[in-house]
């Protein structure tokens, strides 16, 4: 009884301080601004919506389409629960947070009980995903929103139940021995036999398959099969959520709903029936999450992290700011799953080899299109590659004090952070443009060499410019909002507003910065080939461009400096 | 010519909004001693730390670390001391001897190898020295967090709480750890709950309460400050008298 008076307690207060407490962040410009412009997007897209007149206009949805719109969502979600069988983890997926674990696991609360809770709770986040489908689809197939809505959280809710459910299953299964590799056969033979069987079934009841692509007459053997027989029967449970979502009227939706709800209760009775013990599963699954929290406080989500040899040794004395670098090469090596720069080492040295053999012929079609990937990647890492290459201030965001604690100035501090993923982006790029140009010097190019190699040159002298200034960016950032860019999990409307506020102003500041080497990069390509140089004013061009980038850069770097060192990590 | 302190502070404050969490906190410590910091919680012995560490910034106040003002000259200041808080910070991608190469860089130790090697041994870390950070007990963490601390001999130590996590062998050899280095000369200001360890290591023990200093000197100074009868009345009883009488304000 205790429970079930606690947790309502539990989830509206936790709802109400939440509220309570971002409404207290207000008094904070940052945050109210970030509140007006979360609050902006919901209104445009979600609530304006929601408040247009509720029947849609015009016919009805047409019988044929819909009918194909059910099969097809029936089709995604027997698609989620076979996976769900087949390929889910081994353990129990029911995600308690650490206080609950510590209160209800240790309270004086039957097992059941903390289930019961845990499931309910489960269905508040399948009301809000019921409503945001709604918001999307609902008006346009349903005859009204409020039977897409309950359809969808029926469905919805059935699913999640019912993948909860299976993964106890597996759990169960594998800790009595019996579910490892060979059940997973076993379970996908079973899968294998229905589908046989329905195909057998398919081929004796309509023995004429359509003959040659029409889609009319395949789509109405498919409406014949769904229809009838045992797929009727064996889709039911998900074909009756389905029904009462795309009711198109009050008699239809009365007829389907007793079906829909009959197919959610029969998968919450199941799940509170299992006789396995969820509890040790759900410990580890919450630590771990804890730890994904934690580690994710600090930076991007990150891989797991393996202690692989680095192999450079850093001597005790030198400039200091070293140690940064090297600090941060080191987590490079240890954070990227492949080895990155061996594999782009690897790959240029390949494609030198391949090309030196096949100078003496003409340069086949595939090598030109490996050419253009190249460079295309190459450009793709020199603007993209610092927002992946988060390992600066965004992954030293929870060791602020420690930095801030260290010997250096802040000019090194920020110097130090950056100049790592710096020189591991420019590599991949060159490494990339490099590639390229090897692929494509063979004869039989349209482009002459000359051309060839100024526009290798060009990018190889610009792309550092450009990610030096989108890397300094990113770190501005971080500097001055920490908690804005801090990747911990944050919901709500606030956290909306300041992902959208941030990527807005990143790209307004990001353009501002590039403007004025646009404008002196242009100016010298204009008049240099003014003066006769062709297009060989594109290699003046992009230097001076890239020393416009770095100029500004060197005067950001010393900004951020003064700003590391001011900065009140505790504010 | 007068010598200088290892740490001299004159009227630390830092406020965050309204909020007073440190109010004109004035003190000194010398070389070769070991201070005390002891108060209540939310008494302000954390945020003191970490303005004396340079982490957060002081609202008004001066700091002089072995002779260098820590605002006017901070790279000179903190070169000299090492801050060993009570969580320990430690980057996740580094190996435990990797934390001693970094910070044998940024402190410009060039005979680093053998000096972590022995801390290594004397903090029964050899055999772990190739293990992230994600591989060690909360213990070892906090031992790597004071071999770093220690690596480049520091002229001044502030420990947080510094035997949260440690087993009792690792306690016994904190201290003694603790007291050499303070043997050899360098000033130690320690924060800690454990009152015990305070009056069995600090040579004067510092007392503040909201934020503020409510007693200062040796254990003798303290009990003729309060009027506490008898000489061995311990730091606990004295704690207790103190922080009650003035009711988490300064005297």
């Amino acid at each position: 009884m205790g429970l079930w008076a606690a947790a309502p307690f539990l989830i509206t207060t936790t709802l109400k301080n939440r509220v309570l407490a971002q409404a207290r962040r207000l008094k904070n410009p940052k945050y109210l601004v970030a509140t007006a412009a979360g609050l902006f997007y919901v209104w445009t897209f979600f609530l304006r919506r929601l408040l247009m007149p509720g029947k849609r206009e015009g016919a009805p949805f047409p019988q044929e389409a819909l009918l194909a719109i059910e099969g097809l969502m029936v089709v995604g979600a027997l698609g989620i629960i076979i996976s769900g069988w087949v390929l889910g983890s081994n353990r129990a997926a029911l995600r308690y947070t650490e206080p609950e674990i510590q209160f209800l696991f240790a309270g004086p609360v039957s097992r059941r009980q903390v289930l019961h809770f845990k499931l309910l709770r489960m269905l508040l986040p399948t009301l809000v995903s019921s409503v945001i489908t709604t918001v999307f689809f609902g008006r346009a197939l349903a005859g009204n929103p409020l039977f897409f809505g309950v359809g969808s959280f029926l469905g919805i809710g059935a699913i999640g139940l019912h993948l909860t459910g299976a993964s106890m299953t597996r759990e169960s299964l594998a800790q009595h021995g019996r579910y490892g590799l060979r059940h997973r056969v076993v379970t996908l033979a079973v899968i294998g036999a229905v589908l046989g069987g329905l195909a057998w079934w398919a081929l004796q009841s309509r023995p004429e398959l359509p003959q040659g692509l029409q889609p009319k007459a395949w789509a109405a053997y498919a409406r014949a099969l769904y229809e009838s027989g045992p797929l009727r029967i064996l889709l039911w449970p998900l074909r009756a959520p389905m029904e009462v979502a795309l009711a198109q009227d009050l008699s239809g939706f009365l007829q389907a709903l007793p079906g829909g709800l009959l197919v959610l209760v029969a998968n919450y009775l199941w799940v509170i029936s299992s006789d396995h013990a969820f509890e040790e599963a759900s410990v580890q699954y919450s630590e771990s999450w804890a730890r994904k929290v934690e580690a994710a406080r600090g930076g991007k989500q990150r891989p797991v992290i393996s202690a692989k040899p680095f192999g450079l040794k850093l001597r005790g004395t030198g400039r200091p700011e070293t140690a940064l670098v090297w600090k941060n090469l080191a987590a490079v090596r240890r954070l990227l799953r492949l080895g990155l720069v061996p594999a782009l080492l690897g790959m240029t040295g390949a494609t030198a080899v391949l090309t030196l053999s096949l100078l003496r012929g003409e340069t086949p079609d595939w090598m030109l299109a490996a050419a253009a990937l190249a460079a295309g990647l190459g450009a793709l890492v020199a603007l993209v590659g610092p927002t992946s290459m988060a390992v600066d201030f965004r992954r030293d965001l929870q060791n602020l004090d420690v930095l801030k604690s260290l010997p250096l100035t802040g000019r090194q501090v920020v110097l130090g952070e950056l100049a790592g993923p710096f020189l591991v982006v420019v590599l991949a790029q060159w490494l990339l443009f490099a590639a390229a140009l090897l692929l494509a010097l063979g004869p039989g190019v349209a482009l002459p060499l000359s051309t060839r190699l100024i526009v290798t040159a060009s990018a190889m002298l610009l792309g550092p410019g450009i990610s030096a200034a989108v890397l300094v960016l990113i770190n501005a950032g971080v500097l001055l909002f920490p908690a804005w860019v801090s990747n911990e999990p944050r919901r709500g409307i606030e956290a909306m507003g300041q992902r959208m506020l941030t990527l807005a102003g990143g790209l307004v500041v990001l353009l501002v910065g590039i403007l004025p080497a646009t404008l002196v990069g242009g100016g010298v390509f204009l008049l240099l080939g003014w003066l006769g140089l062709g297009l060989g004013a594109l290699l003046p061009a992009a230097l001076f461009a890239s020393a416009v980038l770095f100029l500004e850069v060197t005067v950001s770097v010393v900004g951020m400096g003064r700003l590391f060192e001011r900065l009140d990590i505790t504010e | 010519m007068t010598p200088v302190g290892a740490l001299e502070v004159v009227g630390l404050t830092k406020m965050y909004g309204d909020l007073r969490a440190v109010s004109n906190l004035s003190f000194e410590v010398a070389p070769g001693e070991i201070v005390g910091l002891v108060g209540p919680n939310g008494a302000g012995k954390t945020t003191s730390l970490r303005s004396l560490a340079g982490i957060i910034p002081p609202t008004r106040g001066e700091i002089r670390i072995c002779g260098h003002d820590l605002v006017a000259h901070p790279v000179a200041a903190k070169r000299e001391l090492a801050f060993l808080p009570d969580e320990p910070r430690l980057f996740e991608y580094l190996t435990v001897r990797e934390h001693l190469n970094f910070t044998a860089r940024l402190y410009n130790v060039a005979d680093w190898e053998p000096r972590a090697d022995a801390l290594l041994a004397e903090l029964e870390l050899t055999d772990k020295q190739d293990k992230l950070p994600s591989e060690l007990s909360r213990g070892m963490k906090q031992k790597l967090s004071i071999a770093c601390g220690f690596l480049h001999s520091p002229r001044l130590v502030l420990l947080d709480e510094p035997l949260t996590g440690l087993d009792p062998l690792g306690i016994r050899k904190m201290k003694r750890s603790i007291a050499q280095r303070a043997e050899d000369g360098a000033a130690v200001l320690l924060s800690s709950h454990l009152l015990s360890l305070v009056e069995e290591l600090c040579h004067r023990v510092l007392v503040i309460a909201g934020g503020e200093r409510v007693a200062f000197g040796s254990m003798e100074e303290i009990r003729a400050q309060v009027g506490a009868a008898g000489a061995g009345t311990s730091l606990e009883d004295l704690f207790v008298q103190i922080t009650s009488v003035n009711g988490g304000r300064g005297a």
